[in-house]
């Protein structure tokens, strides 16, 4: 029986085929928007937790400003010398619920011809990255403290750094990085590092660098500057729980006395930063969650519009078949099935052009689009809903036409 | 037909009144009738139009209810039935033959006449089914033209067809509404002679026509004026 009426009314659908595709497009449209509406919505919740990932999380990164010329003049005037090392043990002090604490700075240097593809960064750290970043070795250790103390020539490499060194990448080997050898100590492990064109907050590929001691870093000094001191970040991980912000207002109290109460840093909080990012996201989702909705309430009123019209030309028919013993529910059910296939149809073309929408994001914005398997059935499920919504009222018109004043119609 | 009394009484109507609204009036269509039904009649319904010749088929047809009286069809009293109990019998008890034939044109002529069965809520064989439908269309002399649309096809056939189509569930009895009305003369002649074929093999069937030639061809007259039986004969 079912079989039957799903023939019939794709029969009857074929019948008028420019009509019934111009009436499914609403719903097309609408499905296609839902479609890639969730595959954005998902792909941008997937970042930001790859995101949170690689900046590790409960982090505040402390950021030296860059400074314009202006600028420094001002900073040596309140006899700020920047982002140091001391800054770095102030906070040690005076941050509570800290667990671990790593100063950065990034090392320009030139390094052996064979990393020139790699371009890699040189960071010099200490062995607190390593906790921060959640960073696994392949091989060998990682810069600990007495290698920090002792300004040790060391070096640590990520993964596609030894890689391209080829043998010279080996534990062991010496690293030639400006004019001082540094001994290759440890190789990380690979890990996944996606980069993300509109990611918050720039974060290093771990798998692209060198890691020295900090401290070991000065016999590459070409010349004397005050920058020579400055760190280019630090890095600090509280326990869990704990309200980032606040914390963040701890630091700004310590550092800007320091500083003179000159502003050369900036505080940065990445989860609030990720907040905002999905703050955005939600907007977004709403804005185009509307024209899905609006597009499917205008489909379904088309498809409403072009059902009515169906019933009205076939009067005749729905006289006939009542007199051939239908029942009310047999037209009922009949015309329902006519527009359940109907939108259906326009849905599941929707979902193909959304599916295709969203991996033409994806080449041609960069925006990180998936599609999920539920995105496609929610969707296939509200069209299927406006679908029997609309059909009810022209389906329920058929099915309550007298027989006899329908046989009689011309 | 002299045996009628040792045949099964099909149809019994009893003081059958039919009233309803139109506009501000009401119209009195049927006033009381009383009629009686074998099996295997051919019996034709005279009249001129507004004699309630047409709201009568409509009762016999279980398309409409009375407002007084009783009809029994088969034994069974029908005349207060709900709305799917008469879908029922329209679909399992009653064939119709229309005037304008009431096919449907974007299905075949197999398609048609499988309609029926589509409605009879009973569980049938495939073959079983399409066997019976190209019985019924051999014997309107149409088998040649099952795969045919209505639109391929002259008034004269498309009526077989609709014969067929009443046919083909092979139903308590036919109910043709001015079968030959759309038809010329020779066509009209054709389809009688097919009825009364039909009828020598025990189909029951009442035609409705205010055409004195076609009732002509029916052994049993009832003529009807002002919602009133006013004749009724033999021939």
């Amino acid at each position: 029986m079912i079989q039957e009426y799903l023939l019939r009314s794709l029969r009857s659908l074929m019948l008028h085929r420019l009509r019934t595709l111009l009436s499914t497009l609403g719903i097309l449209f609408g499905v296609v928007a839902v479609v890639a509406m969730l595959s954005i919505g998902e792909g941008a919740k997937q970042e930001t937790l790859k995101q949170i990932e690689q900046l590790g999380i409960n982090t505040l990164i402390i950021r030296q400003n860059s400074l314009s010329e202006e600028q420094q003049g001002n900073a040596r005037s309140k006899k700020s010398r920047g982002l140091t090392v001391e800054d770095s043990l102030k906070l040690n002090k005076g941050v509570p619920h800290l667990l671990w604490q790593a100063p950065v700075k990034v090392i320009k240097a030139s390094l052996p011809g064979t990393l020139q593809n790699t371009a890699p960064e040189i960071l010099a750290v200490t062995n607190d990255y390593k906790e921060i970043k959640g960073l696994r070795l392949s091989e060998g250790r990682f810069i600990c403290n007495a290698d920090k103390e002792r300004k040790n020539l060391i070096c640590v490499l990520g993964a596609e750094v030894a890689r391209s060194l080829g043998t010279a990448g080996h534990k062991g080997k010496t690293l030639r990085i400006g004019s001082i050898p540094f001994q290759i100590l440890g190789i990380l492990q690979s890990t996944e590092w996606q980069e993300s064109k509109n990611a918050v907050i720039a974060s290093t590929n771990v798998n692209q660098a060198i890691f020295i001691p900090l401290g070991s870093e000065e016999g590459l000094r070409t010349y004397q500057t005050p920058e020579n001191d400055m760190l280019s970040e630090i890095i600090l991980q509280v326990q869990p729980n704990q309200d980032l912000w606040s914390i963040s207002q701890v630091i700004d109290n310590i550092l800007s006395r320091l500083h003179g109460n000159f502003q050369d840093y900036q505080i940065v909080l990445p989860q609030a930063l990720l907040n905002q990012a999905q703050q955005t996201q939600r907007t977004f989702n709403l804005v185009l969650g509307s024209i899905a909705a609006i597009s499917l309430l205008v489909g379904g009123i088309g498809i409403m519009n072009m059902m009515l019209a169906n019933v009205s030309e076939r009067v005749k028919e729905i006289g006939i078949r009542r007199a051939l013993g239908a029942t009310k529910r047999d037209i009922l059910l009949q015309f329902l099935t006519e527009t359940l296939l109907l939108t259906l149809s326009g849905a599941i073309l929707g979902a193909i052009i959304g599916v295709c929408c969203a991996f033409a994001i994806n080449y041609f914005a960069g925006w990180n689009t998936i599609v999920t398997v539920w995105s496609l059935l929610l969707s296939l499920g509200m069209a299927a809903g406006v679908g029997i919504c609309s059909g009810l009222y022209p389906a329920y018109q058929a099915a309550i036409l007298d027989p006899i004043v329908a046989l009689r119609k011309e | 037909m002299l045996n009628n009394a040792s045949r099964q009484i099909i149809i019994e109507l009893k003081g059958l009144m039919k009233r309803y609204q139109m506009g501000h009036s009401i119209v009195h269509a049927l006033q009381g009738v009383d009629l009686k039904v074998v099996q295997g009649e051919l019996l034709a319904i005279m009249g001129a139009s507004g004699s309630g010749k047409s709201t009568l088929l409509h009762l016999l047809g279980c398309l409409d209810t009375p407002t007084e009286g009783k009809y029994l069809l088969d034994q069974k009293e029908v005349s207060n039935l709900s709305d799917n109990a008469l879908a029922e019998i329209r679909a399992n008890k009653i064939g119709f033959v229309f005037q304008s034939f009431n096919l449907i044109p974007q299905l075949t002529v197999f398609e048609n006449v499988a309609m029926p069965f589509l409605y009879q809520r009973k569980e049938q064989d495939k073959e079983m089914l399409k066997k019976m439908i190209t019985e019924s269309l051999t014997s309107v002399g149409l088998a040649h033209r099952i795969n045919h649309h209505p639109y391929e096809l002259s008034g004269g056939e498309m009526q077989r067809v609709a014969i067929a189509r009443a046919l083909a569930t092979k139903p308590l009895l036919i109910l043709a509404d001015e079968p030959t009305g759309n038809l010329d003369s020779e066509n009209g002649k054709s389809i009688l002679q097919l009825l009364k074929g039909l009828n020598s093999r025990g189909v029951t069937i009442i035609i409705v026509t205010h055409d004195p030639s076609v009732a002509a061809h029916c052994p049993r007259l009832v003529r009807m004026k002002d919602g009133r039986i006013i004749e009724e004969r033999y021939t």
